[in-house]
Order: C-alpha cells, then structure tokens, then sequence
C-alpha cells in the first residue's frame, strides 16, 4: 500500500471516525483536550505504521487499538502520579460537556469512569463504538470470553450504582 | 453485536440505552476539522530513524520497517535535526535570566556545567505585558520539562556530567518561577477561576521541594547509580507533568484575559507570522516552543477580542454555564472555563513521550544493556522527534488563526 492509499483511506477514516474515536479517548482519559491529541497522535502512528499494515481495512483496528493504548499509558502515569500524598490537581470536564449532557447522562458517564480500567474499555467499545465481541477482543488484546465476563461484571455494577443513584 | 441487542443478544434493555445516549454525548462537539488533518498530515511527515547496533541509520530500501525512496531526503534531514536537537538536550538547555535582565538560552553546556550563552533578540521577544506573561509561562513550563528529563538521566547515570545538568535544571527552573512570580501571576484577577489557578499553581511549585527530595540530590557522595535516588520514577515524573499542567493553565487564562489592550492587529498578525517562522529556522524544540509561546501572545488578543462582540444565543448561554461552573461550590477544580483547543496548544504534553523513553531505559537497565547505546539514542531520537511532532501541531493551529 503507497502513500496516496495512506492519505486516502487515513482520511476518510478521519472524517467518519475522528469524533468517536475522540470519544472512546474521552471516556478513558481525563481531559478532552488529552482525548482529542492523543487520537491525532493515533493517526500519525497510523501513517508511520502504513507500511506494515497488510489491509486498508487493518487500519481502523489499528487506530482504535492504538487510542486504547496510549490512554492506558497516560491514565497509568496521572494515577500514579496522584497516589503521591502531594496536594492533587484535580482536572474536571470543562462546562460545555455540563450542557451538551443532561444530569441522567452525567450519571450514567460518571458511573462508567467509576468501572474498573478494563470494564471500562469493555463498556465503551461495545457501546459507543458499537464493536462485535470478537472485535471488541482483538481491539484490547484479550479473549472473546474475557470480553463478555468484563462487559457481565460491568453491567452488573452498572444496574447496582445507577438504581443506587435514583 | 447490533445497536438494537444487548451484550448476550438479547433485546436492548433500558440500561443499553441508556449508555449508548450517554456514551455518544462524548462524541458531541468533536471537529474533524481541516486543519487538523493537515496537522496531523505534517506530523506523519516527521519520521523516526532508527539507528542500528553500529549506529548506522537505516534511511535506505523500501520494504516493510525500512523508509521508502519518497520520504529517504526527507528522512536524513530530521535524523540530522533530532541528533542535533538531542545533542542539545543531552549537554542540557536551560532558561536563564542575564543581569542585564533580559532572558537568553544558556546551552550548550559543558559536562562541568559551563556554557555558551546565545542571545535571542527583543523583536521576537514580546514587549507588551501579555506577551512577557506568557512568555514567561512558557518558559517555567519548558524548564520544569528540562529538569524532569534531566531527573530521569541522573536517576540513572546516563553520563558523567547528569549530576551537573539536574542542579543547572533546577536553578533554571527557579528562575524561570520567579519570572512567572513577576510577570505572569499579576495579571490574573481576583475572579473564582483566577483565584483557584494561582493557588494551584503556587502549590504545585511549593510542591517542587517535595518532588526533588523525593527524586535525590545530586552528586551526593552517598550515591550509587541506579538506585540511588529515593521515590518511585514514574510518580515523580508524574508529578512534574502534574505542575506542567498547572503552568500551561495559568498560560490559558492569561491568554483569554488578553482582550484589553487590542491595538494595531494587523501588526501583531504579522508579528506572529514572523515569529513563527523563526521558529521554523530553529532546531531546538524548547527554542521553537518559545517561539510559539510569543506568536500565542501575539495573536491572543484578537483571539480574545473575538470575545468581547456580539454572541449567539447558544455561545452566550455555553459562557454562561461556564462562569456558573466556575463560580460554584461544585467546581472543584475551578478550570471549567478553560477552553481545550487552547489548552492543548499551550500544554502540548511530552507525557507519554517521556514516560516511554523512561521505561525503556529501565528496561535496558534492567535487562544488562548498558545505557547509553544505540537503544537509548533511539529513544532520544523517538522522543525528540515526538516533540517536534507536537510542536508542529501546535504550529498549524496558530496558523490557522492567523
């Protein structure tokens, strides 16, 4: 694959996919401006990466599994980082996202932050990106039943924390 | 698994729309913007060079992990500008303040901690208060990066003269403080956000004490590499990206506050432009986001001024929301005004960059390899050019409002 398959097929994928994966970086890292470069950053590798892609169609795995990954080491680093009996920094979604969702929605957002990191990367790809359990576990790197045990286990705390919240 | 069935394939239960309305709620606002593809066009056009065991780089051939014949000139000259650069970062670049009170870049330095100072001229210095806020913002936020860096290869001995850097970090760092002390934190006002950001701020840097017990003191006689410096690397270093963050936050709403003194546009357009393309003459990348700091300062206050007009109706009631948030017992970090295009721009993170070239360092440790080889130029190299990455991202957007 050349390099005018690489602008062709990165570009349409930035168009039709850039808001949802900013939106899976958004739900497993704490800011939205981390979200939005941390994709950019994921699309840059995917360039760098084009050569050893065998298929076009490898390429969106290849982004989500990458934006999946580059979160994990962001998140690892802040929460370490915050463990550390120095004064915290808290860091807070700005307010335009108070208004674009409503306080159910916020309740349901806030609940999935609280899930365990691997419930959480379950939960959003299953529904947000609306991934197949096989794609789901090829994105993460685990087996299709791992896949299916986080998603039990996270909808199950799911249910108990928001009928809690009510 | 479709929209309409649950995880087991089973029909939606209210839970599942429940999360897919509030899971897409994250996607809302997101813009695939040109200028970002072409940002992110420019960043792909920066290729890493990997250097082989007898430190040849690998520029030639077209197979898979091999750099192809279009990209083979283009790849030479970024693997001559991150050696360079690297060079420059590994004998230590530091901010410093002359007696005459102008800032110059002091590097290179030696290993005894001498070095050459290299002034930068006022006309790319910005003369106005806002443009010395945010320089000096800029300059706190890139010493304090200098000395993290400098941090890790003291922890782990890299050369002879990383004792000496760290100290010279650290007075860099101090006096780059002291700048922000005087130029920066003054125009912050008294408002809820304000007030909350200066107090972060000033926390975080008291915190700095803390961080650098935890991290050791250099050249002490005690010592022994690796493990001679207390604390956990990863949560110091964290906690430098953590202070990092809180200077680039003061950056942005000094930035917003810009609206004031609106004067001769025009002008400032071109002086950003021109700044930026000194910017591009140079091949340090603090040197270069020092740059970009002061064209961010030229062009803040027509940014700000775009502020003070007519609003819609929608924009007015975001504002709105944000000053209730800011303003609220609730807000418990007192940032919910601070706007994430500009935030990126100015806090354009080397986090993960680090923590990777860390990481890798340990490994080589861990794993017999003596540091220092071509596995750590590598990481150098990677490094840099990430920093170059970013730095050039940030480029495109302030040209975009130009």
């Amino acid at each position: 694959m050349g390099a005018d398959d690489a602008d062709e097929v990165l570009g349409r994928l930035f168009r039709d996919e850039y808001a949802r994966l900013v939106g899976l970086a958004r739900l497993l890292i704490d800011t939205r401006a981390e979200a939005e470069e941390l994709v950019q950053e994921a699309f840059a590798r995917a360039f760098a990466a084009w050569d050893r892609l065998d298929d076009p169609a490898a390429a969106l795995p290849y982004l989500r599994t990458t934006v999946v990954n580059l979160a994990r080491g962001g998140l690892r680093r802040r929460a370490t980082a915050r463990r550390t009996p120095l004064d915290p920094v808290p860091d807070e979604p700005g307010a335009d996202r108070a208004v674009a969702a409503t306080e159910a929605q916020r309740e349901v957002l806030a609940a999935v932050r609280d899930l365990p990191e691997r419930q959480r990367e379950v939960v959003v790809l299953r529904y947000l990106l609306e991934l197949s359990t096989a794609e789901a576990a090829s994105t993460l790197g685990i087996s299709e039943g791992s896949v299916k045990t986080h998603l039990h286990r996270a909808l199950a705390t799911l249910e108990t924390t928001l009928e809690g919240a009510r | 698994m479709s929209p309409t069935t649950t995880h087991d394939g089973g029909p939606t239960s209210p839970l599942d729309s429940r999360l897919r309305d509030a899971l897409r709620t994250e996607t809302s606002g997101v813009d695939a913007s040109a200028t970002v593809w072409d940002a992110i066009r420019s960043a792909a056009d920066t290729v890493v060079v990997p250097i082989d065991a007898g430190g040849r780089s690998n520029v030639s051939g077209t197979g898979p992990g091999r750099v192809g014949d279009r990209r083979r000139g283009q790849a030479l000259l970024l693997a001559v500008a991150a050696c360079v650069a690297v060079a420059l970062i590994a004998v230590g670049i530091v901010v410093a303040r002359r007696d005459d009170g102008r800032d110059v870049y002091v590097g290179p330095t030696t290993t005894a901690g001498t070095g050459t100072t290299v002034a930068l001229d006022d006309p790319l210095r910005p003369t106005s208060d806002l443009g010395r806020a945010l320089w000096a913002t800029a300059g706190l936020r890139y010493a304090l990066e200098r000395e993290q860096l400098a941090t890790v290869a003291a922890r782990y001995d890299l050369d002879p003269g990383a004792d000496q850097r760290l100290a010279n970090a650290r007075a860099a760092t101090d006096a780059a403080a002291g700048e922000v002390t005087d130029q920066a934190l003054p125009r912050l006002g008294d408002g809820e956000t304000e007030r909350n950001a200066r107090q972060v701020l000033e926390s975080r840097m008291r915190n700095l004490a803390v961080i650098r017990r935890a991290a050791g003191d250099p050249g002490s006689p005690d010592a022994s590499a690796p493990n001679r410096v207390g604390g956990d690397t990863t949560t110091i270093l964290g906690q430098y990206d953590l202070t990092v963050e809180a200077v680039a936050v003061v950056a942005r709403i000094i930035a917003k506050q810009g609206g004031g003194a609106a004067n001769g546009t025009q002008a400032q357009r071109e002086a950003a432009t021109r700044t930026i393309q000194a910017a591009q003459l140079t091949e340090v990348p603090g040197q270069q986001a020092q740059l970009f700091a002061s064209a961010s300062a030229h062009l803040a206050i027509p940014v700000a001024e775009d502020r003070v007009g007519p609003l819609d109706p929608d924009t007015e009631r975001l504002l709105q929301a944000r000053h209730d948030a800011a303003s609220s017992p609730e807000a418990r970090d007192g940032w919910p005004g601070v706007d994430p295009e500009t935030r990126s721009d100015l806090a354009a993170s080397v986090n993960d960059r680090t923590l990777q070239t860390e990481t890798k360092i340990r490994r080589n440790i861990e794993g017999g390899e003596p540091a220092g080889g071509p596995s750590l130029a590598n990481d150098l190299i990677e490094e840099t050019t990430g920093r170059l990455a970013q730095i050039h991202r940030f480029e495109r957007r302030l040209l975009s409002r130009l």
